[in-house]
This record gives C-alpha cells, sequence and structure tokens, in this order.
C-alpha cells in the first residue's frame, strides 16, 4: 500500500476499474476513425534530434493557427498544469484559486510549486485562478466568458484546464474559444492517447508563454518528438477530412451518452444518482454513494470522493466500453439479490 | 420553489434578474438579498441563463456581485 495516488492502480484478477479517468470509448471510436501508424513517422531526420523548448515545430504552427495564439506541447495536461503554477510563480503569485471540488491531483501540484490552494466559493481572494471547466470530477460548466471578465477586472491571471472542453464531450453545437491567460489541453483526454503523454498550452499571455517555455526546457527538455509525429500526422488527417472528424467527436459524444444513461439503472440504494447528469459534460459518473460495500461485493473498483473534496461520493470513469458498463451495472444491481 | 417545473424556475428566475437589474442601476440595492436568496433555489441551468440575459457579466463586475458569498452560480462549482 502506498500513499502514491497511482495513474493505474494494480488490481486483482475479476475487478473492473473504473477509478482511472482513461478515455478507453473515446480512443477505440477515434482508432475505428483513423490510422495511426507509429512506424511509417521514424524516417523523418528531426526524430531523434533535442527538441524546441516550444515543440515540434510543425504541430506547433498547426496549434497555433487552430487557436490564434502562441502554443507550448508538453507532456500530457499535468506537466502543462505544473508549467502553469511555475508561470504563476514566476509572476510573484502566491495563492491560486479553485473551485471546492476539484481533481484530486491539482492541490499537491500547485503546493510543489511553492504556491498555496485557496478553495471554495468566493475564490477571488487569491492572486491566480484555475479552473478546470468542464469539472473534474463532477463536470460542473463555469460561465467561462464571465469568469474570464471578472479575473480581468480584478487583474488576476486565470488558467483554464480544458481537459474535457472539446467536442468528445460537449455538444458539437457548442462554440469552443480560447479562455484565459493560459489554456490548457489533453491529449489523453480529447483523443484518449494516454500513451502519447502529450498536452499543450494556448498562451495568450507572452509573460506566462515565456515562464513556461522555460519550465518545459529546464524539466525535461520539452516532449518525445515521436509522440508529437504521431498527433500530427492524426490531426493532419483529420483536417483533411472534417467530416470524419466531426463524426468521431459525435459518436465519442453520444457514446458517453449511452453510458450515462445506462447508469440510471444502478440501484438507489446503492448509488444516488441526479437523472439531470446524463445533461453534464465530461466523462464521469460523480454521485453520492449509499453503499459502499457493494462495489466491493462487485468488484469494481472507484475513487473516493474525499480526494476531490467531497466525503461520501463516488467519481466513476464512464469512457469504458459500454459492455463494461453494463456489467458493472448487472454486478452492482445483484449485490442487491438475496 | 421545487414544486416549479423548469419553465416556471426559468420565467421566475428571469422576473428576479430583471428586477436585480432594474433596482441596480437605480441605485436600490435593498431588494439585493431577498432575491438572491430566492434565487439560490433556482435550478442552475435556469439560473444561468436568468443572470447572463437579464443582469449581464458588465453590471456583475460593476457592482461586485461575484465578491458576495452567496452570489456565485455562474463561477464556482455548487457544493
Amino acid at each position: 500500500m502506498s500513499d502514491l495516488m497511482l495513474a493505474k492502480p494494480d488490481l486483482k484478477d475479476g475487478w473492473i476499474d473504473t477509478s482511472v479517468g482513461e478515455a478507453h470509448l473515446v480512443r477505440d471510436i477515434l482508432l475505428r476513425s483513423f490510422y495511426l501508424d507509429p512506424i511509417k513517422l521514424s524516417v523523418s531526420d528531426h526524430l531523434w534530434d533535442y527538441p524546441k523548448p516550444n515543440g515540434y515545430p510543425p504541430l506547433v504552427s498547426f496549434l497555433e493557427e487552430r487557436y490564434k495564439h502562441p502554443v507550448v506541447i508538453t507532456n500530457g495536461a499535468k506537466q502543462a498544469l505544473g508549467s502553469v503554477c511555475y508561470a504563476f510563480k514566476r509572476m510573484k503569485k502566491k495563492t491560486v484559486g479553485l473551485s471546492s471540488i476539484y481533481w484530486a491531483l491539482i492541490p499537491p501540484m500547485i503546493e510543489m510549486h511553492g504556491l498555496k490552494t485557496i478553495f471554495g466559493k468566493h475564490p477571488f481572494l487569491s492572486d491566480a485562478y484555475l479552473t478546470v471547466a468542464p469539472s473534474n470530477p463532477d463536470g460542473f460548466m463555469p460561465d467561462l466568458d464571465c469568469l474570464q471578465t471578472v479575473c480581468q477586472s480584478k487583474n488576476i491571471p486565470m488558467a483554464h484546464d480544458g481537459a474535457y472542453y472539446t467536442h468528445a464531450y460537449l455538444p458539437v453545437t457548442q462554440e469552443l474559444k480560447v479562455y484565459g491567460d493560459a489554456q490548457i489541453f489533453s491529449i489523453s483526454k480529447m483523443f484518449g492517447l494516454s500513451g502519447l503523454r502529450l498536452g499543450f498550452v494556448v498562451c495568450p499571455n507572452p509573460e506566462m508563454y515565456r515562464f513556461i517555455q522555460e519550465y518545459m526546457e529546464a524539466s525535461t527538455v520539452g516532449v518525445s518528438v515521436v509522440s508529437q509525429m504521431v498527433l500530427m500526422d492524426l490531426l493532419t488527417q483529420m483536417k483533411k477530412d472534417p467530416v470524419r472528424a466531426l463524426q468521431f467527436h459525435q459518436d465519442s459524444y453520444d457514446a458517453l451518452r449511452v453510458n450515462k444513461e445506462a447508469l440510471l439503472n444502478i440501484s438507489s440504494d446503492i448509488l444516488d444518482i441526479n437523472t439531470k447528469m446524463v445533461e453534464v459534460p465530461g466523462m464521469f459518473l460523480w454521485a453520492r454513494c449509499q453503499d459502499w460495500e457493494a462495489f466491493h461485493k462487485a468488484k469494481i473498483h472507484i475513487i473516493d470522493g474525499e480526494h476531490f473534496g467531497a466525503p461520501g461520493y463516488i467519481r466513476m470513469n464512464l469512457s469504458l466500453k459500454h459492455s463494461q458498463i453494463l456489467e458493472i451495472i448487472k454486478r452492482l444491481n445483484n449485490t442487491r439479490i438475496k | 420553489m421545487n414544486r416549479l417545473n423548469q419553465e416556471a424556475q426559468l420565467a421566475l428566475a428571469n422576473l428576479l434578474c430583471q428586477k436585480i437589474a432594474l433596482d441596480l442601476e437605480a441605485g436600490d440595492q435593498s431588494t439585493l438579498d431577498p432575491a438572491i436568496e430566492l434565487l439560490s433555489e433556482i435550478e442552475m441551468e435556469a439560473l444561468l441563463l436568468a443572470i447572463r440575459t437579464q443582469i449581464g457579466i458588465e453590471r456583475i463586475i460593476k457592482y461586485r456581485l461575484d465578491e458576495r458569498k452567496d452570489f456565485n452560480p455562474l463561477l464556482i462549482s455548487g457544493f
């Protein structure tokens, strides 16, 4: 037993893991829609060189063209968060405001960079603000226009963690915009490609852009070129075939919704699920647990809401194959049969 | 409030937010506390829509509504 919260728990046979926020479903749909071949990429001359601090130039240009702001590629969104915390620190900020329900790994990350987290409903007493929107774990979507204006009016730098701010988790009709002084994206969540370990930061704030690059150079000397080339190949395919890309997003969103609807069939004396959760963006079920023992009996590995600031709740990954979701429901409801 | 359906909640939220906006512009903050207390019982979706359309971001900043502990549904998770 370790105090370290592992990204991938080591479970005994027969257990189903729903604790890790890995977008299996999105990845399955992506790989059915697009063909990724990392082998063919190895012909490039630049493959074996040190990367630039902001990333593989064709990929950076591609993303800068899309977002109309400077971009820095990172080793996953986690390093992007670290780089943003570093930038806040270099900007002489001491505290970072965060919603009272938060992703478990964010407060340690903030504190690891010498900053203090200010939780709660009135966070503008902080020097900087971080919003995860849609939120992990509860899917809460603040009014980002309003939040940005409020932060600007108080001269507080704002970072938007947009890991779930993609059309895989939001309706394709919703316009996606750049918010804040830095906006973070995760390739693990955007496409389900966790193994690439890629994320990126869109930096409208030039000072933050400079500090984030500094962090990337000092901590890991950039990001694997191979991973970036795989992503570049995927994004190029998507650009060439926008209809298929749109279909991928729509299919991912619909598949998550089907899983959410199915979970309403879990017995209410096990989980108190709000029926409106079907409309809540994101890839998690966030609900009050009525019977912890049922999950143990059913061999369903969940994560305790205590880690996210809400004891008594659970977070469950919904980006699993539908057959797995049905198996989870069956196992849980079977604990009620005497 | 729970007995009102979604449409009724939205209508009520719009009326309350319109009243808040008009009173603020008239320099009268006496109705703010009771109006916000009522708003806190309205469902999030209706509330977001009413605040954005009737009060607006500019008034939220101008009258520092975002700094009130009881007026944060636009920005902060509801827990």
